[in-house]
């Protein structure tokens, strides 16, 4: 059945969740503990920007995007100036635009992590002579760990899950930008219906294989820590 | 002086504005005052947990704080004891221990002053050690805090009410653990609290603060015989003298202390000769008498002299005594009538015979 089935899409999909999750809990988390710190209209601003992508159309975001990092935009431009290849239609291009998609997804767990968690853990940590990176390895990221795991699943399947900015930025270019989600679009367009079949099912299977590993994981992170 | 300063912090209606200060370089010094009085933003100014703070702060020849600059709190060898224990969860109590050592270890070659085995001792806390600390006590996590904070080797000890999210029963159990820590340890120890009774075992130096200022700061010998002092408003007049113990009858159940050149005994303490304790004498618990009684069921009679008398109410007058060249007054109540009959007065020897006395720490 697997026979005449391209499975690249599938691999790129992968590959851009992944590069995107990575980037997401590492840019993430500076940003998620300034947004636990600051207070008041500015936190609210702040944080209505970091949701901006759970409610507009991807596709508003995806034609920003285009504008910006295009040839002709302004980053797109600079970019190139550097010498650098175009970032619209690339792998990095679609790293970019899943960034901001997923942002939220990321960013909200982790904010509220480092809230609940509050300032005296890292107070004390600090009595004890322990320095900010050493505070942050050894006192917030064992102490959040949960939150971590729920940032970057969740940032992970909604990548994964991603259609219209990739459209918007990545087009549709067969084992470079061609995403699961959009080749199933595209067999579903030509009636090419087992094809769509095959990688509709493989995408329902592994989400569900991930998601139960993910809250068995959870569940007993939570009874450890009690 | 080892921790001086003046600072000032504003949040929101309330204002910290502290004056200068000084705190002596030994001994615990307590930060008595009514909640809201500011004794806590006092103590986390002082740490530098509060970024808004202005002013200067200096530890020895360290600057903690001066003109807008603030060192980093890791890098103040400052230990803090919170209110509540603030274990690590993700630790077990044998990591809460090592959490400080070890980063006090990495950051000096010098021998440490305070050993691991030492403070699982003096806190007793051998059996705990494998511990998950969700399964400790009220009184057993705040001994792990304290053990905690001291493996750190800091230079000066913060505590903010250790004791204040305990029960009574843990309450006594741990206060022998603070005495121990007053008298073993070299460095300062700034320790807030809001009961009288903590500041009189515990305090060698008292910091008063009201309303966001620091009223007073004095010796607790000077605080406890003040009159009007805070630490007991509402108390009948008493006396607190320091002695020293110097005979041990435990067969009698007494102590001999030595106040002046006087011996004075009560009831058997547990200090060994030649420590000093905090005697305290109620001013209903001292009678006059002209001479020495041959005989008598009364052990105390010390020799005095009449500093001064103030009538207290329509009836009785408040003798101020001093025994031998004390810095400390004893005071006694008698009845106005006593007083006229006796002809009281200024500069004269008398006997002060002392029916009980009591010992705070």
């Amino acid at each position: 059945m697997l026979a005449g089935v391209d499975l690249q899409p599938l691999w790129v999909t992968l590959q851009v969740a992944s590069y995107t999750t990575v980037l997401l809990i590492v840019l993430g988390t500076p940003l998620a503990l300034w947004l636990a710190r600051i207070q008041g209209m500015k936190k609210a601003l702040f944080e209505a920007m970091v949701a901006l992508p759970l409610v507009l159309p991807p596709t508003v975001l995806g034609f920003y995007l285009l504008v910006t990092i295009g040839p002709e935009g302004p980053i797109g431009s600079l970019w190139a100036s550097l010498g650098f290849s175009p970032l619209t239609f690339s792998m990095s291009g679609l790293v970019i635009g899943s960034f901001l998609y997923s942002l939220p997804f990321a960013i909200q767990p982790l904010m509220h992590g480092f809230e609940q968690l509050g300032k005296r853990p890292i107070e004390v940590a600090a009595t004890l002579g322990a320095g900010p990176i050493d505070r942050f390895f050894s006192v917030i990221l064992p102490l959040t760990r949960r939150h971590y795991l729920v940032a970057a699943t969740l940032a992970f399947a909604h990548t994964v899950g991603e259609f219209g900015v990739i459209l918007m930025i990545g087009g549709n270019i067969p084992g470079v930008t061609q995403v699961a989600s959009i080749a199933i679009y595209d067999h579903v367009e030509a009636m090419e219906y087992s094809q769509a079949h095959v990688l509709s099912a493989i995408m329902l299977v592994m989400s569900l294989l991930v998601l139960t590993i993910v809250y068995s994981v959870n569940r007993r992170m939570e009874v450890k820590i009690g | 002086m080892s921790l001086r300063g003046n600072f000032q912090l504003q949040r929101g209606e309330f204002r910290l504005e502290t004056g200068d200060f000084e705190i002596p370089s030994s001994g615990l010094t307590a930060i008595f005052g009514h909640s809201g009085s500011g004794k806590t933003t006092f103590l986390r100014c002082l740490a530098g947990f509060e970024d808004q703070t202005m002013g200067q702060v200096k530890f020895f020849d360290q600057a903690w704080l001066s003109a807008g600059k603030s060192l980093a709190i890791h890098k103040r060898k400052l230990g803090y004891v919170f209110q509540e224990a603030s274990l690590f969860v993700h630790l077990n109590v044998e990591d809460n221990l090592r959490y400080g050592l070890k980063r006090a270890t990495k950051s000096s070659q010098v021998a440490h002053q305070i050993s691991f085995p030492q403070v699982v001792e003096w806190l007793g806390l051998a059996r705990l050690l494998k511990r998950d600390v969700v399964t400790l006590s009220g009184g057993e996590k705040q001994r792990v805090a304290i053990g905690r904070t001291l493996l750190s080797q800091p230079k000066i000890l913060m505590m903010d009410e250790p004791m204040a999210s305990l029960d009574l029963f843990s309450k006594r159990a741990i206060m022998p653990y603070f005495e121990r820590l007053r008298d073993e340890l070299e460095i300062p120890i700034l320790y807030i609290t809001h009961s009288p009774e903590e500041v009189e075992r515990l305090a060698d130096t008292v910091v008063f603060m009201e309303k966001g200022r620091i009223s007073k700061i004095e010796l607790i010998e000077q605080a406890l015989n003040r009159e009007g002092t805070p630490l007991y408003q509402s108390a009948e007049p008493r006396s607190v003298l320091s002695a020293q113990v110097v005979e041990q009858h435990l067969e009698d159940g007494l102590t001999g202390l030595k106040v002046g050149d006087a011996e004075l005994w009560v009831p058997a303490v547990q200090q060994g000769i030649g420590e000093w304790v905090r005697v305290v004498v109620s001013a209903q618990q001292v009678s006059l008498l002209a001479e020495k009684p041959l005989q008598s069921s009364i052990l105390n009679h010390l020799p005095v002299t009449i500093e001064s008398l103030e009538a207290i109410n329509d009836y009785s007058v408040l003798v101020h005594l001093r025994v031998g060249n004390e810095p400390w007054p004893l005071l006694a109540q008698v009845t106005k009538r006593s007083k006229n009959g006796l002809g009281l007065s200024v500069g004269q020897q008398w006997i002060a015979a002392i029916k009980s006395a009591s010992i705070l720490n």
